[in-house]
């Protein structure tokens, strides 16, 4: 690689990589700016987990198929195994620890209580991540595979049930408390 | 995962010639493809190119003839949501957003979409399993054991795995092209040109080569891009790939079809256009269900089913066929 | 008030939505290490060389254990028992044998994850492989008679052949369910750390955190005192987390070997053969029957795959001894068949969810044959006595089930002919099914501390699997002790804490929550007795009975007398009052009645006739289970059991690959469970009545039970849609082309 032109992070051989090879990344989570030192391959999920001890965010499938690890990068939904955290040098990083403010909790925080809307609570921070920038989505016109005409601009009056469950597919539940998700989700999206 | 160096790139030229010069480098963008096939052994980059930081290149660009630009490294959402997209070609909206998840789809640019590799799982797993496409010379473990979920068009005794792209059918239907710029400047590549059938060398999927960087996608104006439609056949309601799928796009004259542009996912190592149908259908009537059926049977003569997805012959006629009646009702 | 049967919220919610709740793999743990298992790549053979050198110079790399490295372990104990429940008998890193694909080969033990997992691919394993046996259609013919496990292989009342051969109508099929995966969201997960004294204490995700430490004290050679095990928040079990499985036993002796900590997180592939999965069966049903209906006999006889190593066995024959009235006998037969792979084990719902699926779509074909509607039939065949043991059934609603549930439905409305609904272009398809699940009684302790701010504390060793445990327990000892939920405490999952059982087949409510009801009537009655004699009793004199206590508050009926819990603990100069609660059940089978849940669900599906894809429309259930304690959590679990069945019905399989004798598709996006999408709304009733034969709470197992008749709803409900009938799970789109 040509150091001149390019911003290289990692140094030394490439076949076996020590401890040396970590690079120093910032990343502001939950409002806090958070200097460490990674290694290249450490994905974003694994530098929240283990370098900054923020075990909220959850290693479900590590393959990006199941949304336990959802966390927000500069306000959107994305999953925490499938980026680098080196990548995300510089992001403004929100995880479930993040969403209470002053102490109370977030209106789908609240909601997931009342409802029900989890059981053994190990999807729940992903559930609750993905749900409150799919709201966000919703509101900024973005269509999904549920909407029936996607010509036609999208409003949050039309986040109906079956938006609601298509919008929040990428989140598994294995104790499968859907049908709860879906009305904690609503009675939030109709107060927001 | 196996240890690798990261670096971002500034300008394009220097990541054309560092990825031009070095086997082992690999550029990243979304990554929601390369990190899965990096955690599962099916691609062991020494090196990462981060591109997301080349300049111009995540534009969306509505054309003033009709047509559409989509930057290699616009997010999928994006593209998904942008009102001219939705307008002017809903196939490439809905072939979007029935594909991953809401996550997967903020994080994925289009230029890994398109050339995101097989769902094959004997190509996927981290064993290391006999696969060409993995490993050449090492068999194709699908051949002759599960393939359900694989071709029935142009496949190889050397590869049956299927593209698992959505929008690729999309575009493959509506004639993009894909702008490439390598080391020799840039050019511009039919869709239906862009991939390769398996044949002996099951490792390429795509005609791209060393130092080759996707800038931008394509799509021309076209009578056909309104009346469109994606029509995604899977066993689950969300968050999976095709077992089929059709892309449709059709002009009229009345309920007479004046052209009609259709291609399949999930039967082949590529997008598969319907060419043979889409002449027999030129003159059809909407309305008229069986012509629509011996139109769409002329492209299905040179189906080869393997054991298991026999199925998918009589399937894909009849997703095409719903694909196309929703395109048409559109018109 | 009652906290008992109120749609309390749960205490833990907090924790779970704010990401608080330490999971088994969250817990944080100074100087640990990260674990990381080579698995075989064959499913056959041995292996001839392992050469770990690149792997032990590798950057972080403390160890590398194999087969010669790894320390002996002493035999799992036989026979097989709950107390001391192996996942298999066959034990990891003891041998150079390979009897299935992603057996453990080796163990890289690093400072980092990334680091153990990528030394670990610079091992090279030589295999020597051989032609692996796998389950299918061909391998019945090798289907051997396996010794008793649960309950007896076979069982037989009357006589059933000479029933089925004389029967007016006769229904005789065969019936397939797939290979299935737990997939729970959590990865099983194990932290193994020893104290200086040689204690060992192991974070693990178990069902079973005491059951975990018999074995380990058995197979490590090690003593129970000096074993603790935690498991306070489990990431969903459903039965494949109450046994011990290799990796556990791996992660401690490394831990032992090395005197660091060691965290051992199994990756998602490594889910499908490190730990169990439920095995698909075979099965085959002969009904014969009266033209009115009435079931004359019923021969149900069912085939799965095991190991070469073990002999489990599916119970799918199981539910036909007890759910239906019949005249003239009943038989039942198990058969194994030895196979390369690794043992499968309990996974919601054993053996009922498999074997509904093969008696509920026979009674349907029945219903069919007959020309009765399907409910109709039920109720021609409901039983109070049980056909198996003779017995009375404790309670048995299910007269109530049929009728709640169809009314709730609008079964009346359905037209029976197949393909005669229609919405649209869409068949409609509506179909149904009873259930009965059986009742586990387990003996557990529990231990109730009042203390002098007039709070309480349940100590009990159950565990929270998402149930709802840590809220139910708090209603139990809130109503029991007369205090309001907030004053109580719970806490569980530590062997440190009064012994309990599994939680395992729905019997954590009945059992442990007896057990917690006992504990904090003995601490009542404690303080009861404080107020009553000796010198400082503020009620002496008075009599028992006469004592009310609410919102902990002791008032003596009659009279303006009254103490606190609080003032009454300072009155006699004690920091806390303890009631101790040890319930100790007679097993079910001794019992003077037959307890079992019942339900009757009702599904409704949509069928695009010419794409083959079938989508669950609408679901009712009606269940009998019982007293509910917590009808919010319990509607939760019946929610999710009906979702497990869904997944069962239209979409779960593990696929082996039949050269490799390998499950492929190891992932979340090969093996298909329901998405949010899948899933409609879904209405549940709860019909039970406080049951006092099955627990002094009143209550039957519910978890279990909602998952048990789905799949076989579902397949009526297609039947009904299409006039297909569908044999084998799941249903997908090429079964209906």
């Amino acid at each position: 690689m040509n150091p001149a032109a390019t911003v290289t992070r990692g140094t030394g051989e490439n076949t076996v990589v020590g401890d040396d090879a970590r690079v120093p990344i910032g990343l502001t989570v939950n409002g806090r700016v958070r200097t460490m030192t990674v290694e290249p391959r450490t994905t974003l999920l694994d530098a929240l987990r283990d370098e900054l001890g923020l075990t909220g965010t959850k290693k479900a499938c590590d393959r990006g198929e199941c949304g336990a690890c959802t966390v927000h990068v500069d306000g959107r939904r994305l999953l925490s195994c499938m980026t680098l955290a080196a990548m995300q040098d510089g992001k403004q990083i929100t995880t479930i620890e993040g969403l209470e403010r002053d102490g109370n909790l977030h209106a789908i925080q609240a909601a997931f209580i009342e409802h029900d809307g989890f059981q053994c609570g190990f999807c729940t921070p992903g559930q609750i991540m993905s749900a409150v920038a799919m709201i966000e989505e919703a509101k900024a016109d973005w269509p999904s595979a549920a909407t029936t005409d996607v010509g036609r601009p999208f409003t949050i009056a039309e986040l109906s049930a079956a938006e609601i469950r298509e919008r929040m597919s990428g989140n598994l539940c294995r104790c499968a408390c859907y049908p709860n998700i879906v009305d904690a989700v609503a009675e939030a999206a109709a107060r927001s | 995962m196996h240890p690798f160096l990261l670096a971002s790139a500034n300008d394009a030229a220097t990541a054309i010639a560092a990825h031009a010069a070095d086997p082992d480098l690999a550029y990243i963008a979304g990554g929601t493809d390369l990190i899965g096939l990096m955690k599962d052994r099916a691609a062991l980059p020494k090196r990462l190119l981060d591109i997301n930081t080349l300049p111009d290149m995540a534009r969306i660009e509505a054309l003033p003839d009709g047509g559409l630009r989509i930057g290699a490294l616009a997010r999928m959402s994006d593209v998904a949501a942008h009102p001219d997209v939705r307008r002017r070609f809903p196939v490439i909206a809905e072939a979007l957003l029935f594909a991953a998840s809401g996550q997967l789809r903020n994080m994925a640019s289009m230029g890994g979409n398109i050339m995101q590799r097989t769902r094959c799982a004997y190509f996927r797993d981290e064993d290391d399993l006999p696969c060409n496409k993995r490993r050449p010379g090492s068999g194709c473990s699908a051949l002759h054991g599960l393939n359900r979920n694989h071709a029935i068009f142009g496949w190889s005794e050397a590869c049956v795995a299927t593209n698992p792209s959505d929008v690729a059918v999309a575009l493959a239907a509506l004639d993009a092209t894909v702008a490439v710029r390598g080391l020799a400047g840039e050019r511009t590549i039919p869709f239906t040109g862009f991939y390769r059938l398996p044949g002996e060398t099951p490792e390429r999927d795509n005609v791209l080569g060393r130092g080759d960087l996707i800038v931008s996608i394509e799509v021309p104006a076209g009578a056909e891009g309104r009346a469109s439609h994606y029509l995604k056949i899977r066993d689950r309601q969300s968050y999976e790939f095709a077992v089929v799928s059709a892309a449709a796009a059709v002009a009229v004259d009345g309920r007479r079809i004046r052209s009609a542009r259709l291609a399949l996912g999930g039967v082949a190592h590529k997008p598969w256009r319907l060419t043979a149908a889409e002449v027999a259908l030129r003159s059809a009537s909407l309305g008229d269900i069986e012509a629509l059926k011996s139109a769409l049977a002329t492209s299905f003569t040179d189906a080869r089913p393997l054991a298991h997805n026999a199925f998918k012959v009589e399937l894909a006629q009849r997703v095409a066929l719903r694909a196309l009646q929703a395109a048409g009702a559109r018109a | 008030m009652n906290a008992i049967g109120q749609p309390i919220s749960r205490f833990d919610g907090r924790l779970k939505v704010t990401g608080a709740a330490r999971y088994t793999a969250d817990i944080p743990l100074a100087d640990a290490t990260h674990a990381a298992i080579v698995h075989s790549t064959i499913a056959n053979g041995r292996t001839v060389s392992i050469d770990t050198t690149t792997a032990e110079k590798a950057p972080g790399v403390f160890a590398v254990f194999t087969h010669r490295t790894m320390p002996r372990m002493n035999p799992t104990p036989k026979p097989w028992s709950h107390l001391h429940p192996h996942g298999q008998s066959y034990l990891p890193l003891q041998d150079d044998q390979i009897h299935y694909a992603g057996q453990p080969v080796a163990l890289v033990v690093a400072g980092t994850l990334d680091q153990a997992a990528y030394a670990g691919t610079l091992i090279r394993v030589e295999y020597d492989a051989r032609r692996p046996v796998v389950f299918g259609s061909q391998a019945t013919k090798e289907a051997v008679d396996p010794p008793q496990f649960l309950w007896p292989v076979a069982s037989s009342v009357g006589d059933a052949d000479k029933a089925v051969a004389a029967a007016a109508v006769k229904i005789e099929q065969t019936y397939t369910t797939s290979d299935r995966h737990h997939n729970q969201m959590e990865p099983h997960a194990t932290t193994a750390a020893w104290d200086a004294d040689g204690t060992l204490t192991l974070y693990e995700t178990t069902q079973h955190i005491f059951g975990t430490r018999e074995l380990l004290s058995i197979v490590l050679g090690i003593p129970e005192e000096k074993i603790n095990v935690v498991s306070q928040f489990l990431g969903g079990g459903f039965g494949g987390k109450a046994y011990v499985w290799p990796h556990t036993l791996l992660a401690a002796l490394a831990a032992k070997v090395l005197k660091r900590p060691v965290r051992l997180q199994l990756t998602r592939a490594q889910m499908y053969a490190m730990v169990g999965h439920q095995p698909a069966t075979i099965q085959t049903i002969a009904l014969g029957a009266g033209k009115d209906g009435k079931l004359t006999g019923i021969r149900h006889d069912s085939i799965s795959p095991t190991p070469i190593f073990d002999s489990y066995i599916e119970y799918a024959g199981l539910v036909s001894r007890s759910l239906w009235a019949v005249s003239g006998g009943i038989t039942t037969k198990h058969k194994v068949v030895h196979v390369h792979r690794n043992t499968p084990t309990a996974m919601r719902s054993p053996h009922e969810a498999l074997g509904h699926f093969a008696l509920e779509s026979a009674m349907d074909e029945l219903a069919y044959a007959i020309g009765i509607d399907p409910v109709a039939l039920r109720l021609r065949n409901d039983t109070q006595l049980d056909p198996h043991s003779g017995r009375p059934f404790s309670t048995r609603a299910m007269r109530e089930c049929l009728r709640a549930g169809g009314a709730r439905f609008g079964w009346d409305k359905r037209t029976p002919e197949p393909r005669s609904m229609r919405d649209g272009r869409d068949l409609i398809g509506q179909g149904m099914a009873g259930a009965i699940y059986t009742h586990w009684r387990w003996p557990a302790k529990a231990r109730v501390t009042l203390k002098r701010d007039g709070s309480a504390v349940v100590e009990t060793g159950t565990h929270e699997l998402g149930a709802g445990t840590y809220t139910v327990m708090q209603q139990v000892a809130a109503d029991t002790l007369g205090l309001a939920p907030e004053k109580v405490t719970v806490r569980l999952g530590d062997t440190r804490l009064p012994a309990s059982h599994a939680s395992i087949g729905s019997s954590t409510m009945a059992n442990a929550g007896a057990s917690v009801m006992l504990a904090a009537k003995a601490a009542r009655d404690r303080a009861i007795d404080l107020t009553l004699t000796g010198r400082n009793a503020p009620f002496a004199g008075a009599v028992r009975g006469d004592v009310l206590i609410s919102d902990g508050r002791l008032m003596l009926a009659r009279t303006n007398l009254q103490i606190t819990y609080a003032e009454l603990l300072a009155r006699n100069g004690l920091a806390t009052l303890v009631g101790d609660g040890d319930y100790d059940p007679v097993e079910e089978a001794n019992g003077p009645k037959a307890v079992f849940s019942f339900a009757a669900v009702f599904a409704e599906v949509r069928v695009d006739p010419d794409l083959g894809l079938v989508r669950l429309n609408r679901f009712v259930g009606a269940y009998d289970a019982g007293r509910i304690i917590n009808p919010k959590t319990a509607r939760s679990q019946a929610i999710g059991g009906i979702i497990w069945g869904v997944g069962q019905a239209l979409l779960e399989q593990s696929e082996t690959d039949p050269v490799l004798g390998r499950f492929l598709n190891r992932n979340y996006s090969g093996y298909l469970v329901p998405t949010n999408a899948d899933i409609p709304q879904l209405e549940t009733l709860f019909v039970g009545e406080f049951d006092e034969e099955a627990s002094p709470l009143g209550a039957k197992g519910l978890g279990e039970l909602t998952a048990v008749s789905v799949a076989p709803a579902i397949a009526n409900a297609v039947y009904h849609a299409t006039g297909k009938r569908v044999r084998e799970l799941p249903i997908t789109v090429e079964k209906l082309l």
